[in-house]
């Protein structure tokens, strides 16, 4: 079930909707009118719709495809932001906690006859203004506070950050969270621009990231516990969409995260299919699945 | 082609790929040529299974395995590995010094903020001398005579190199600060970084004016004057920045707002790198040069005077006839 992203077009399947563009003239194709249509809209290029068409037919998805020059589509996941306002603020109070020991470091070594103040404040000024650059630029796009939410800072086209780009989205820092510099600037109207960016921009990307090409990607796979695989495979009795095929491949790779009463409970969904009832209904779909997948 | 015989048939070419990906993205090996034992070939082949496994509808697992291989490989073969000293030198020797000169009229309004009110207060203090309370306190006074007097106790007792330390580490966390301020300011409608601006420009004006008067200026011309070319010309910049976001988000004039925020800080961002590096330059100089006792005024006069002739030369002329790298 496909969800569209105007509240007007929700209960219309995605090819319905494409139907509709096709048959309304477009903002572009009127400068083109000597263009053929193709008949097909997915095999072609968006421009020749209007912004607005497009938009229209795309779903809401927190996948974002990068073409690469081979042809590939590479499916690149960004962190929205929850994840991005954790990391954040782990790494917040990672560098309060550091000024905190180095006080008390230093402090001590005051006590017993060693001032190293100067070197104190030299390391203050790193923590305060290079952290998010080294770790960024040393660990792969990542802070502290990034790895504990999985979550990296790559260029737009998924490769590592290069020092450039690592330099900007870090001097931007303080812009994007001016209010945790100057607590009287959300009655200004500016807040923290950063999270409004992040949550009006469509790869949940702050000012920096804008300005540096940049974006923050999640770094984890799904990984699904396996089951003892059954091998045995059943015909099955009608021939079944892509779809459907997929649900069934995709219910068998999962079903060591289900609990048994759920994967009863689902596999009892195809009772017009198998007519099995309880675990013999699950075995049965899991069958369905090897045949589908081919297994000997 | 079921998916298991698909699995079957390339299993092998797959499994060697990821040993070559590991091998090749441990950092010993980054930078190397990724063309050796037929990476470039292996990885086309497994693009073109990745859209096989899609347009067949093969598992997600499936696919999801040979995306992550395929994002791998291209992470290896498309990361721009541009030499970062390129980088730098062409950001100090063009970027930097031709986006000063195309924010004219802020770079202006920001020197108009800062010297205006500075020199207004430095004439009323030469005029009348008790001017100068309004500003500062006499406990603040008293400090700086006592810093600054040629025969206090303080001045006899050389610095320690452990200090100049310290006063570094002080000066550069004081002035990044400062500038990050007049900076980020600017974000309150524009107000904000003009009135930082003026109000440095006062506190400065004024000290430096009650000190000349006080008859000081042997020991704080010859301190100020070489950091000076740096540190205010720095300041400057952080407002014209300020002010260039503020006209960004506030007017943004033919554009929509978002756009104009992005425009205005992909201009303010030239800015913001500069002086960023002027004011660690700055730190440098008033730690380590500025308070060297030993040198006679003279010397510390020209090169204080050669500074302020190479920060103008730098910011009319450097930069002008090269076209951007970028």
């Amino acid at each position: 079930m496909i969800f569209l992203y105007n509240p007007y077009h929700l209960n219309k399947t995605i090819d319905e909707v494409l139907k509709n563009i096709k048959s309304r003239p477009s903002r572009q194709s009127s400068r083109n009118t000597n263009i053929d249509r193709p008949e097909n809209i997915l095999e072609t290029s968006h421009t020749r719709y209007s912004y607005r068409d497009f938009d229209a037919a795309h779903t809401i998805d927190s996948r974002f495809d990068h073409d690469t020059p081979e042809g590939v589509q590479i499916v690149l996941r960004p962190a929205g932001i929850v994840a991005r306002g954790t990391g954040f603020l782990v790494d917040e109070i990672i560098k309060l906690l550091v000024f905190f020991f180095l006080q008390l470091v230093f402090q001590y070594l005051g006590l017993i006859g060693l001032n190293l103040s100067g070197l104190h404040l030299i390391i203050v000024f790193v923590v305060l203004w290079l952290y998010g650059f080294i770790f960024e630029w040393f660990n792969d796009g990542m802070t502290p506070g990034k790895m504990m939410v999985k979550a990296k800072a790559v260029n737009l086209d998924g490769t590592p950050l290069s020092l450039y780009s690592a330099a900007v989205r870090n001097l931007f820092r303080p812009i994007d969270s001016v209010s945790l510099f100057m607590v009287g600037l959300p009655l200004g109207g500016v807040g923290m621009p950063g999270a409004l960016f992040i949550l009006f921009s469509a790869r949940f990307r702050r000012l920096g990231d804008h300005l540096a090409n940049t974006m923050v990607i999640h770094t984890n796979t799904p990984e699904f516990a396996k089951r003892e695989p059954t091998a045995t495979v059943r015909q099955i009795p009608q021939p079944l969409k892509v779809n459907e095929q997929l649900l069934l491949l995709e219910f068998q790779d999962r079903l060591g995260s289900f609990s048994e009463g759920r994967a009863i409970e689902l596999a009892e969904i195809l009772y017009p299919l198998h007519g099995l009832e309880g675990e013999s209904a699950v075995r049965a779909c899991m069958e369905y699945a090897n045949s589908i997948r081919g297994v000997k | 082609m079921k998916e298991s015989y698909f699995v079957h048939t390339k299993e092998s070419d797959w499994s060697e790929f990821l040993t070559s990906l590991d091998r090749l993205e441990s950092r010993w090996n980054r930078g190397k040529s990724t063309n050796a034992d037929g990476f470039t070939d292996r990885y086309r082949r497994i693009a073109h299974d990745l859209t096989i496994a899609r347009t067949r509808g093969y598992s997600n697992q499936l696919i999801d395995r040979l995306n992550n291989l395929v994002q791998r490989g291209h992470n290896l073969l498309y990361t721009k590995r541009f030499g970062w000293v390129h980088g730098f030198l062409n950001f100090f020797t063009y970027s930097f010094p031709q986006a000063v000169r195309s924010q004219k009229l802020y770079i202006l309004l920001s020197v108009l903020a800062f010297v205006g009110p500075g020199l207004g207060m430095s004439y009323m203090i030469s005029t009348q001398t008790e001017f100068v309370h309004t500003v500062l306190s006499d406990e603040q006074l008293y400090q700086l005579q006592e810093m600054y007097d040629p025969n206090s106790e303080r001045r006899r007792v050389k610095r320690t190199a452990i200090e100049n330390i310290e006063m570094f580490g002080h000066y550069i966390l004081n002035n990044t600060s400062i500038g990050l301020l007049v900076f980020i300011n600017g974000l309150v409608f524009g107000i904000g970084s003009i009135i930082a601006l003026a109000f440095n420009g006062i506190f400065i004006g004024s000290v430096i004016t009650y000190l000349c008067i006080a008859g000081y200026s042997s020991t704080v011309l010859p301190f100020v004057v070489g950091h000076g070319a740096f540190e205010l010309t720095a300041i400057v910049i952080a407002g014209a920045a300020g002010l260039r976001m503020a006209k960004g988000v506030f007017i943004p004039g033919v554009y929509a707002r978002k756009t104009s925020i992005k425009i205005a800080s992909k201009e303010a961002f030239l800015l913001c790198g500069g002086f960023f590096t002027m004011f660690i330059l700055a730190a440098f100089i008033e730690a380590f040069w500025s308070p060297s006792d030993f040198l006679p005024n003279s010397i510390k006069y020209s090169v204080g005077i050669l500074l302020w002739i190479a920060v103008f030369y730098y910011f009319l002329f450097v930069g002008r006839d090269k076209h951007s790298h970028r």
